[in-house]
């Protein structure tokens, strides 16, 4: 297990990356460490790997304190987003470099080289030098050097950016599946939310150094801790639209007066609210009813293949609406067209994140 | 953490024990020398200013100063605009690699030639008498040619080619290299628009390497301003003067006249110089760079 | 660019500027060639006479007597070995080190690093030979390469610094997580990522060890340790030429036999701008 204690990570100038950070990554799980640039999540994994020092706090691998240790004493095999390959050796003695630290004879470490390398399907690449690979394919020489000395822990630093869309979802499934087999524990360093969604078992969700949600994937997307949260995960992003709360059952919205279906944990009585609302659980219908009180004017309709998306606006608020019946699609371009009303319903699931501050307060 | 400093300073020892020793102790050894009378008997005695007056009331000063900047300012501006000259034929107009390495190749061999070889060349080759090259050559032409003594003729003409036929491989690979990696797509512009080759010379290439030009224009200078070696090797500063630049008079004073103290002001006024230029030009690229930035 | 891809114009473009640069190296071509073409020839006939101080004395024509070159080969060859294989030992490290270590003073000694490479070292043979005197090592081929290798280090641990600094982060990170030692990581893998650099600098550093004359011409006194340089000196004061123009060409030949190997062997780096390292006079 790995334990994250009260990490802070100060650079020259006083620039603060981690604060008060704090993580528990329990033995063979695949966690994300997700955010947008900047955030903390590449320094979280290089104090995890040895290569940067902390300021304060410690890290724990199965309870040993490892925060002063070097990497080649931490157990772990890392990938980097340059893949960092050995440019003047041949790939067969790229991956098996590391067994070659440790002493293993040559016979030895080749044979298990090549053995991962069957894995990884580079077999047939093994007498060639990096420069002369492609990228899918350094990658995967990348990935087999950081698992051929078997390590406990296995960390990617945003591996899969240097790729295009289809070899991402290529390698996204070698890396998971390679993560099963081998049992290891899991860090993944990205900032695409879909990547972190679809290989992690639970993901921290970070911005300005500290943590905002740490949990499942599904929690993320369905209960999300606050504002930032809710916008980063899920495509297309969360529909936010402003409100006022009038007491604690009945808020305010684009003129009208509109009841909260939602649980809340506190009186926000007079506050302002955002309230966030996913695509999907959102509908509208032509003409309006008890069920959809809101008009919002279309602007523009997509068609995405298995469902509409139709974009428009409440207020000052941009929304977007998926609609199941593409047979309509003709009607809501006219509409769209003519700048035309829709009446829109809140369905009966959503967020209401406090203003300022963006806290969900949604008992869930 | 001091674990790491330590390691640092490792690792820079001995290249800090002989730069202290043998490169800045000396430096400032020269400034303190310069204000002292130190000579071949190797008596300290501090005279203050005294030397850099000397330097003032020298009727050959006013020689030397008027031959040194001479001599950069033409070697300098025949140097750079032949770097380019060459640079351009071999990089822009002759395409076939191995004509191009052939042609720096041959330009390079004097430059690697050691000096006191190179001046043995310029001297056989513009020998005095009948049997000298250039004037064998000229009577074959001429019949009634009489032989010349270029070098005791031609002094200052002599320094400044041979200087320049050295100097001319450094800037004209920097400026090789330059124009290569001009983007193709500006020259294929200025050719669908029609420009004749001067014009892409002047237009594309020149503007393009300009902080290259730079570069060259200032590291010749200070080269010619303190490296005497070639004039030492074939003139010796002579005839009476004619080819005495200010570096050279200092190491003459210094080593065959053993006025350490008297050579050693000549050479601080020059430092002077050579460091305002570099000061300059070290101000200059920063701000270059921060504006790039 | 192969021939055949070249337009009609751009081919006739070319063939005209290598006739030009044909004509424009012919003058300094023809110096070089007749003059290393008079030793083969004594009396009218080639012979290889004029190389005999190579192995002995030599005599000439008006009975004076030439010393053999071997002392003096042998010197130069121990000068030029030393300094080389320091410079680049001494270079790496410190180059290693301004780029890749963290220590108290490390931007101002690399600021200083550009001022040193461009200063004229020249100027201060005067205060260098009080220097030697009051170490009492003057006179000495060991003081002479101290010199040397102090003038030249600024130079060349930039040139390698730079080679450092462009080396990424991650491909060091990389061996660490491998699980070298910074010193095993930097013997396995970053030394070769620095190779042309230590090329550069190592021949450049041959050549102006080689061919150095203004060291040995002041910082030495007597004959006690001659260097091939000082050696054709003796001999070619400006207006008294002691050995016939044949001998002296001889000597040139035998002396650079070395520079034109080297010069062969490593016409790839040399040509690549790599010329940073300027062959420079100390």
């Amino acid at each position: 297990m790995i334990e994250i204690n009260n990490l802070r990570k100060v650079f020259d100038r006083n620039v603060v990356a981690l604060e008060k950070f704090n993580l528990k990554i329990e033995d063979g799980q695949f966690i994300a460490l997700l955010g947008p640039s900047g955030c903390g999540k590449s320094t979280t994994l290089n104090c995890l790997a040895g290569l940067l020092d902390p300021t304060e706090g410690t890290i724990l691998f199965d309870g040993k304190d490892v925060t002063k240790a070097a990497p080649k004493d931490r157990n772990i095999g890392m990938v980097f987003q340059s893949y960092a390959l050995y440019p003047h050796l041949t790939v067969l003695d790229n991956i098996a470099f590391p067994l070659k630290q440790k002493g293993v004879p040559k016979h030895v470490r080749y044979t298990k080289a090549r053995d991962v390398a069957n894995k990884l399907q580079i077999h047939h690449l093994l007498d060639r030098k990096p420069a002369q690979l492609s990228g899918g394919q350094q990658q995967r020489v990348a990935l087999c050097r950081a698992i051929v000395k078997e390590p406990k822990i296995l960390l990617l630093d945003e591996p899969m950016s240097n790729l295009d869309a289809r070899l991402k979802i290529e390698i996204r499934e070698v890396i998971k599946s390679i993560q099963q087999d081998l049992g290891v524990t899991a860090i993944l360093v990205t900032h695409d939310q879909e990547e972190a969604m679809a290989l992690a078992d639970k993901i921290a969700i970070l911005d300005g150094g500290e943590i905002q949600q740490y949990n499942t994937p599904d929690m993320l997307y369905e209960c999300p801790n606050n504002l930032f949260v809710a916008n980063f995960m899920g495509n297309p992003p969360m529909n936010f639209m402003h409100a006022t709360m009038l007491d604690r059952t009945r808020f305010s919205l684009g003129g009208t007066s509109l009841e909260c279906v939602m649980k809340l944990d506190s009186d926000l009585t007079g506050k302002q609210v955002k309230l966030g609302i996913r695509s999907h659980l959102m509908s509208f219908v032509f003409e309006k009813d008890e069920a959809h009180p809101l008009s919002m004017q279309v602007r523009i309709v997509e068609n995405l293949g298995k469902d509409l998306l139709v974009y428009g606006t409440v207020g000052n608020d941009s929304l977007r609406v998926s609609y199941p019946d593409k047979s309509r699609f003709a009607e809501l371009a006219a509409l769209a067209k003519q700048k035309g009303t829709v009446y829109l319903g809140l369905g009966s699931r959503y967020n209401v994140f406090e203003m300022p501050g963006g806290r969900n307060c949604v008992l869930f | 953490m001091q674990g790491k400093h330590l390691q640092g300073y490792a690792f820079l020892s001995p290249f800090l024990v002989l730069i202290s020793i043998f490169y800045i102790a000396p430096a400032i050894l020269t400034i303190v020398m310069s204000f002292s009378n130190l000579d071949g008997s190797f008596l300290w005695e501090f005279v203050g200013f005294e030397n850099y007056g000397k330097i003032f009331k020298d009727p050959n000063t006013l020689l030397i100063l008027r031959n040194t900047i001479l001599y950069i300012f033409i070697s300098m501006f025949i140097i750079v605009v032949l770097d380019l000259f060459i640079a351009t034929l071999t990089t822009y107009f002759i395409k076939s690699d191995g004509w191009a390495s052939f042609f720096k190749s041959i330009i390079m061999i004097p430059m690697i030639t050691p000096s006191v070889v190179y001046s043995v060349l310029w001297i056989w080759y513009l020998d005095a008498s009948d049997a000298g090259f250039i004037n064998s050559v000229l009577r074959f032409f001429n019949k009634d040619f009489s032989s010349i003594n270029w070098i005791a003729q031609y002094p200052f003409q002599v320094i400044i080619l041979a200087q320049v036929v050295v100097s001319l491989a450094y800037g004209a690979i920097i400026f090789s290299s330059a124009i290569r990696s001009i983007p193709e797509n500006q020259f294929k512009a200025a050719h669908v628009d029609g420009a004749s080759e001067w014009e892409i010379v002047k237009t594309i290439i020149i503007p393009n390497i300009r902080p290259h030009i730079k570069f060259i224009i200032m590291w010749e200078t200070l080269g010619l301003m303190t490296n005497y070696l070639n004039i030492l090797l074939i003139t010796n500063g002579g005839p009476l003067n004619r080819t005495e630049v200010w570096a050279l008079s200092a190491y003459h004073k210094a080593f065959i006249d053993q006025q350490y103290g008297y050579g050693a002001a000549i050479s601080v006024l020059l430092i002077l110089v050579v460091f305002m230029i570099m000061l300059l030009w070290l101000f200059a690229s920063r701000t270059r760079k921060e504006s790039e930035e | 660019m192969a021939y055949q891809n070249l337009t009609h114009s751009e081919r006739k473009k070319q063939n005209i500027a290598i006739a030009v640069m044909f004509v424009f190296i012919m003058p300094i071509v023809f110096m070089f060639i007749i003059f290393f073409s008079l030793a083969f020839i004594k009396d009218g006939s080639l012979t290889l006479e004029n190389f005999s101080f190579v192995w002995g004395e030599m005599k000439l024509r008006d009975q004076t007597t030439i010393k053999s070159m071997l002392p003096a080969l042998k010197n130069s060859m121990i000068f030029t070995f030393g300094v080389t294989s320091s410079e680049v030992v001494i270079s790496m490290l410190a180059g290693y080190a301004l780029s890749r270590l963290r220590f108290f003073g490390r931007k101002t000694i690399q600021t200083s690093l550009l001022v040193l490479r461009m200063f004229p070292t020249l100027l201060l043979l005067i205060a260098v030979l009080y220097v030697l005197m009051a170490l009492h090592i003057v006179n000495t081929l060991k003081g002479v390469v101290l010199v040397a290798l102090a003038f030249r280090l600024p130079g060349s641990t930039f040139i390698i610094k730079n080679f450092f600094d462009a080396i990424p982060r991650d491909i060091e990170n990389s061996t660490l997580v491998d699980g070298c030692t910074r010193f095993s990581g930097f013997r396995q893998v970053i030394i070769y990522l620095v190779k042309p650099g230590i090329v550069s600098i190592a021949v450049f550093s041959f050549l102006s060890a080689w061919s150095n004359f203004i060291l040995f011409n002041t910082l030495l006194f007597g004959n006690k340790t001659p260097v091939v340089a000082t050696y054709i000196r003796a001999l070619t004061r400006n207006e008294q030429m002691i050995a016939p123009y044949s001998v002296i060409a001889a000597m040139g030949i035998v002396y650079m036999i070395p520079v034109i190997i080297f010069f062969v062997i490593t016409q790839k780096q040399l040509m690549e701008g790599n010329i940073g390292g300027g062959k420079g006079t100390a």
